[in-house]
């Protein structure tokens, strides 16, 4: 069984996309698709006190019609900015410094594909999430097609069996044409494990760097992955008529 | 003080009412409040009957008509395949009724008979037979049932104790003198003849209360104080084959049925009637301080079944709704009363609130599995906060 996860890049990502990576043997960068403004590509949010704050890249051209691997930051402030944001949001916090080590890492990439990359991989590094992973990037497997049937395309190109997405993708996945072509479809049940965070209500939905940050080489006893096959992700319930 | 549809016991006081609008099943508004009645005497809960109720089946309620291929995921088998609704309710509804070789089978309150179109399917021998309230499925009946085995409005004099089965899926509830309904039918089968009838547990789906042209909400202890009182005698009483709902099986009798009555059986469901009602006085009142927080800004609802529709209709008038978000494709790219249906990633930056119209028992583990819905600025509002 090979597990697959196709996912656009994203900025330091919440401690949830680490459980799915941690059940993935390969995973592929969806970079050759259009920027969704709105999405996770170039922001994430983390603690300000008791409420959250995104920490987001602005993008030149403000990202409209591009593709992923096609964005460029606008100007360099950020950068500064977003190390001060961040040693803000995690101050006080026990492995501060191995956030910071992380993010100063990610930030020394000056191409922003390659940085948004970065922001997975090194968090996962640092987890010990995946070591023998197959990483690849949509842009250059040379897998045509739009939708879901790209999707699936790109599942076996690498020989999947198994593809394990988050919920979003419901709305446009044909499951039974996975099937038919060998590939079960499983959605993340996110554990959504709390650690301890300074104040308010607990959220697991910031950047992994606060996970980092707070729990340090502990980090990874949160991430507990699991799925929902599809079958029964889709089960109606209505009795109303 | 109004009178229980099934035992005539008068009920003194609704035990959930909230006004204008109401909502139907079929997902429209009535300008009538919600009232619930709760009987003490046999476990019953009731509405009040919607205005005009024949001119709502006759010419008003189009469920499937816009559609043809319009039904739900039941189920899916670990092979991939989708079990339907109507080829589940089929099935049981062979299982249940054992039908001998060349049965008269009625299906009343047939709406399209999709139904009983996959029970034909399955067993030719059977002689289908359809009645409705309405002429409007008329042309679905066309081709496969003889046009002397098709009624409408009225059953034919002649079809007096012609049956040996009849079946009548998710009718009852709708109709406001269940017992008259139950003895018309019992009328049309031969003597010791079958009914199978099937109808929403509001036990197990508790939305089923608030539903305004589901004029009845029956427990065990109800329904079989109506079956007994319509002349019948219950073999079957499934609550597992349909989650949400009963199928109940029972034989016509040729003496009157004693009307016994289970007292625990009917403290039972008073008191989950009454837990219901608790539930839905208490969403009523929250989404009405919420409609009050939000008045004028910019919210959307997640889920456009039924949750979400209620949600609407208590809210709608108060904050400005940028979408409902749903992920059934088959919802999305539609519109509904008027407002956008989208996928719940395509969630407007601008709305302040999400307002989530989901079954509470699972609304949580599902909204909590949806990163791109926890965010700054985006409150969540549960019906069960």
């Amino acid at each position: 069984m090979t597990a697959v996860v196709i996912t656009q890049p994203m900025l330091f990502p919440w401690p949830g996309f680490f459980e799915q990576l941690m059940l993935a043997d390969c995973y592929i960068y969806l970079d050759d698709t259009q920027f969704s403004k709105g999405s996770f590509t170039n922001r994430i949010q983390l603690l300000r006190g008791n409420d959250r704050c995104w920490m987001t890249i602005p993008l030149a051209g403000k990202g409209s019609f591009q593709m992923i691997s096609e964005l460029t930051a606008a100007g360099e402030d950020w950068k500064a900015s977003h190390r001060s944001l961040l040693r803000q949001s995690l101050l006080g916090a026990p492995y501060i410094d191995d956030a910071l080590a992380i993010f100063d890492s990610v930030y020394s990439h000056s191409s922003l594909l390659e940085l948004l990359i970065a922001s997975i991989e090194e968090p996962a590094r640092y987890l010990g999430i995946g070591a023998n992973r197959t990483i690849e990037k949509t842009s250059e497997m040379g897998v045509e097609g739009t939708s879901w049937q790209r999707v699936l395309d790109i599942v076996l190109k690498v020989s999947g069996t198994r593809y394990l997405t988050g919920h979003g993708a419901a709305n446009y996945l044909d499951h039974a044409a996975f099937e038919r072509a060998g590939v079960q479809v499983e959605y993340m049940n996110y554990s959504r494990t709390p650690w301890p965070q300074p104040v308010g209500t607990f959220t697991p939905y910031v950047s992994v760097l606060d996970l980092i940050a707070r729990m340090g080489p502990e980090a990874r006893s949160c991430l507990i992955p699991a799925t929902v096959a599809w079958q029964d992700f889709l089960k109606e319930e209505t009795v109303t008529s | 003080m109004t009178p229980c549809r099934v035992c005539s016991k008068e009920i003194v006081s609704p035990a959930y009412e909230t006004p204008a609008p109401a909502l139907t099943s079929i997902m429209t508004l009535l300008d009538i409040p919600t009232r619930v009645y709760i009987c003490d005497g046999c476990g019953h809960a009731q509405c009040d009957e919607i205005p005009d109720i024949k001119g709502f089946y006759d010419t008003g309620y189009r469920i499937s008509l816009s559609s043809e291929d319009h039904d739900q995921i039941f189920a899916v088998k670990p092979d991939g395949t989708v079990i339907y609704r109507t080829d589940h309710q089929a099935e049981i509804s062979r299982n249940l009724l054992a039908l001998s070789q060349g049965a008269k089978l009625l299906d009343y309150g047939a709406a399209k008979a999709t139904t009983l179109h996959k029970v034909v399917a399955a067993r030719p021998d059977i002689k289908p037979h359809v009645f409705d309230v309405s002429a409007d499925y008329a042309p679905a009946w066309e081709g496969w049932i003889a046009p002397e085995a098709q009624a409408t409005y009225e059953a034919p004099e002649e079809w007096a104790g012609r049956f040996d089965a009849a079946m009548s899926h998710f009718v009852i509830e709708h109709v406001a003198d269940p017992v008259g309904f139950i003895s018309g039918i019992r009328k049309l089968l031969k003597p010791h003849g079958t009914l199978l009838l099937s109808m929403p547990d509001v036990s197990a789906n508790p939305g089923d209360m608030t539903v305004a042209d589901h004029v009845n909400h029956f427990s065990e202890a109800s329904l079989r104080r109506a079956l007994a009182a319509g002349g019948f005698e219950v073999s079957v009483l499934d609550t597992t084959s349909f989650p949400g709902a009963f199928f109940v099986v029972a034989v016509r009798s040729e003496t009157p049925v004693k009307e016994e009555q289970d007292a625990t059986l009917v403290r039972q469901a008073v008191d989950r009637g009454l837990e219901i009602c608790d539930f839905w006085r208490a969403s009523a009142d929250g989404l009405e301080k919420q409609a009050a927080n939000f008045r004028g800004r910019k919210a959307a609802i997640y889920g456009a079944g039924f949750y979400g529709s209620w949600i609407f209709s208590r809210i709608g008038k108060d904050v400005e709704v940028t979408a409902f978000l749903d992920q059934n494709p088959n919802m999305q790219n539609a519109t509904h009363f008027g407002h956008p249906v989208t996928a719940p990633t395509a969630i407007a930056e601008d709305a302040e609130a999400l307002f989530i119209g989901l079954n509470p028992l699972k609304a949580r583990a599902a909204i909590g599995n949806m990163p791109y819905l926890h965010k700054p600025g985006l409150e969540l509002v549960w019906l069960d906060a």
